[in-house]
């Protein structure tokens, strides 16, 4: 089907002007894509929010106000304000920047600890260097991630920093293993022989031949993967042992509001992870229609 | 036979895996900072009274000979003594893990019930309303917090409506609970005839389970789609709905069949991912399983009572993910293990 609209596009091309073709060219991929697109909308704009969050947000963030205390939803605070007073809306914009920076900084993280070790494991396959990694990542992976993540931000502290490097910590396995996978075939193609043959040697030969063609399915891998830190961090900060209030970030806020949820203050956790599912849904977008773009059997079926 | 030496060789082969959790598990816990014995015996302790209780716990001596001694104790069935409740730490935990069962169990049940059909009716329907309805379900079921729902689930149920009872722990205040013969609530109160401590336990519940069900239908309801999609396109499905055999008999024998391993692979996962991954839940419903003792443990640098959760939570995981392994032989004859 997306040939024959190709075929179209490219007769009608001939006849447009350039500008014109790039917005059908657009408008083709949206529809085509219209899962990613989805995804990535709402992810850009959630970005964007937590940049211009002192612009959008009525109020500042951190400000106790006890005359306001635990007001419900109205025109002057659209959600509500929570049990010091501070405005929930505000924290929702604020929040955005720590909770999207903790999820791209894992991501990073995790890649850049991931891939190598991947491409090293799987080139060389079969021999001790590999096992030892593996059964690491085993153990890594054995262990009940939460109550692991619970562990290591109690050693570490609870800066935000922290909490990233534990959330790296607990997903890097999972690069490492599609990496290896990857380059484990990869490593006995005619490419990383000819590679070999005219002299390259063992590190140049993993990192300059096998592994950019080995990381393909690391980026739908990534896109889960944010959504995961974010519902993660969030976790952590729900029980108390991750970000700690005032600073604003969705889980912390959502611990903050049940403690009076039984009074029925209902919207000082509910808007929060109204935020946190739209996040958390973005990012799964993403993934879901980058896999449909690696393999587009996927999408027509 | 191949197969019970398969499942013999396997259980072999977690020792050194378990051996290494015991390992990260104790030298991790080690590293946190703060002294439990303070926690034990409060900040403003005698100096000689510290000393004393130090050497009592046995925290005086070198790590490695701590270690050797957890070990040994280990190999004995004994996990230790709690700081903090001061109960040996397997009858702690032989109180707490039916709890965690009798709830990751349940919703597990739930989830599976809903979300397979789901996930065959969605692939039969493909790019039809139903199968865009049931995407849009699963794909918003992966993406939210589960604590949050179980808020909202309160706020509705039991603050707004009363239909509920209050959302703390596994039954009213005021009962107690039956005797002890499974440690599941609801079993061992209908082996007792005791209705009244039944309908209370299940009514606690309800809100749990409805949660952690909803929540972990999503990746099976998921799976079961795409697996089925693969099943239905796919040579055999194709022969014997070409041979005239009934549509539903297709589906079930025919496609369902070849669908299941990676299906039986998901639930698998979500299981094992529930053990030691529903203590959000817990703390919502002050539901006193295995999560909530392990953050309590942890909170309070319980060295003992932390590496026995750890090590009870890691060797059902490994032994859940063996039955799968051995159930794959039963759905797919193809696959032989040597």
């Amino acid at each position: 089907m997306s040939v024959e609209v190709k075929a179209a596009d490219q007769s009608q091309a001939a006849h447009v002007t350039s500008r014109a073709r790039k917005s059908v060219t657009a408008l083709m991929f949206i529809s085509a894509n219209p899962v990613l697109v989805a995804g990535a909308v709402a992810t850009i704009a959630l970005l964007l929010m937590g940049l211009l969050a002192p612009i959008i947000a009525p109020y500042p963030p951190e400000t106790v106000d006890f005359n306001a205390i635990s007001l419900a939803p109205s025109p002057t605070h659209i959600f509500g304000t929570d049990s010091y007073g501070m405005d929930v809306f505000s924290r929702i914009i604020y929040a955005a920047r720590i909770d999207m920076v903790v999820a791209l900084s894992v991501v990073a993280i995790s890649i850049i600890i991931g891939t190598p070790l991947g491409a090293i494991a799987g080139f060389f396959g079969g021999t001790i260097i590999d096992s030892v990694m593996m059964r690491f990542v085993d153990a890594v992976q054995a262990f009940p991630a939460f109550i692991l993540a619970v562990m290591t931000v109690a050693i570490l502290g609870q800066r935000v920093l922290d909490v990233v490097i534990v959330i790296a910590f607990l997903h890097f396995p999972s690069y490492l293993r599609l990496v290896r996978a990857k380059v484990l075939s990869a490593r006995k193609s005619q490419y990383a022989d000819a590679a070999r043959c005219i002299g390259n040697g063992n590190l140049r030969l993993i990192f300059r031949h096998l592994l950019p063609n080995c990381i393909d399915p690391i980026f739908p891998q990534s896109s889960l993967n944010a959504g995961y830190a974010i519902l993660l961090t969030a976790g952590l900060s729900f029980i108390g042992v991750g970000v700690r209030p005032p600073t604003p970030e969705w889980g912390a806020m959502i611990n903050l509001g049940s403690q009076h949820m039984l009074t029925g203050e209902w919207w000082t956790s509910f808007f929060p992870g109204l935020a946190m599912i739209i996040a958390v849904l973005g990012f799964n977008l993403v993934s879901d229609g980058l896999q449909d773009l690696h393999d587009p059997t996927r999408r027509r079926r | 036979m191949a197969l019970a030496q398969y499942a013999g060789r396997r259980l072999l082969s977690i020792i050194p895996v378990l051996f290494l959790i015991t390992l990260i598990t104790f030298f991790i816990l080690r590293i946190l900072p703060g002294n439990p014995v303070l926690l034990y015996v409060g900040g403003f302790a005698d100096p000689s009274v510290i000393k004393s209780v130090t050497k009592l716990l046995g925290l005086d001596q070198p790590l490695y000979i701590q270690y050797l001694k957890y070990l040994n104790g280990l190999i004995h069935g004994d996990l230790g003594t709690s700081f903090y409740t001061g109960q040996p730490v397997v009858q702690d935990l032989r109180q707490r893990f039916p709890a965690t069962v009798e709830l990751t169990v349940l919703s597990m049940i739930v989830a599976v019930v809903f979300a397979i059909p789901l996930g065959i009716v969605s692939a039969l329907r493909r790019n039809k309303p139903v199968d865009h309805g049931v995407r849009l379900v699963t794909t918003l079921g992966i993406s939210m917090p589960e604590f949050w729902l179980g808020l909202l689930l309160i706020q509705v149920f039991f603050v707004h409506f009363h239909l509920v009872p209050a959302p703390i722990g596994r039954l009213d205040t005021v009962m107690s609970p039956p005797k002890t013969i499974t440690g599941l609530y609801t079993i061992d109160s209908l082996l007792t005839l005791n209705g009244a401590t039944f309908f209370s336990a299940v009514a606690h519940l309800i809100l749990p389970v409805a949660t952690l069900g909803f929540i972990f239908s999503a990746p099976i309801a998921r799976q079961t789609r795409s697996a089925m999609m693969d099943a239905l396109s796919s040579e055999p499905v194709r022969i014997a709905r070409a041979d005239g055999i009934r549509e539903s008999t297709v589906i079930l024998r025919y496609g369902l069949r070849q669908g299941l391993a990676p299906i039986v692979t998901i639930i698998g996962l979500v299981f094992s991912y529930l053990l030691g991954g529903d203590v959000l839940v817990e703390v919502v419903f002050a539901w006193p399983g295995l999560g909530q003792y392990a953050v309590l443990a942890i909170q309070h640098q319980d060295y003992s009572a932390v590496q026995g959760v750890v090590l009870l939570v890691t060797v059902t995981v490994v032994l859940v993910y063996l039955v799968i392994d051995v159930l794959y032989a039963v759905i797919d004859p193809r696959i032989t293990y040597r």
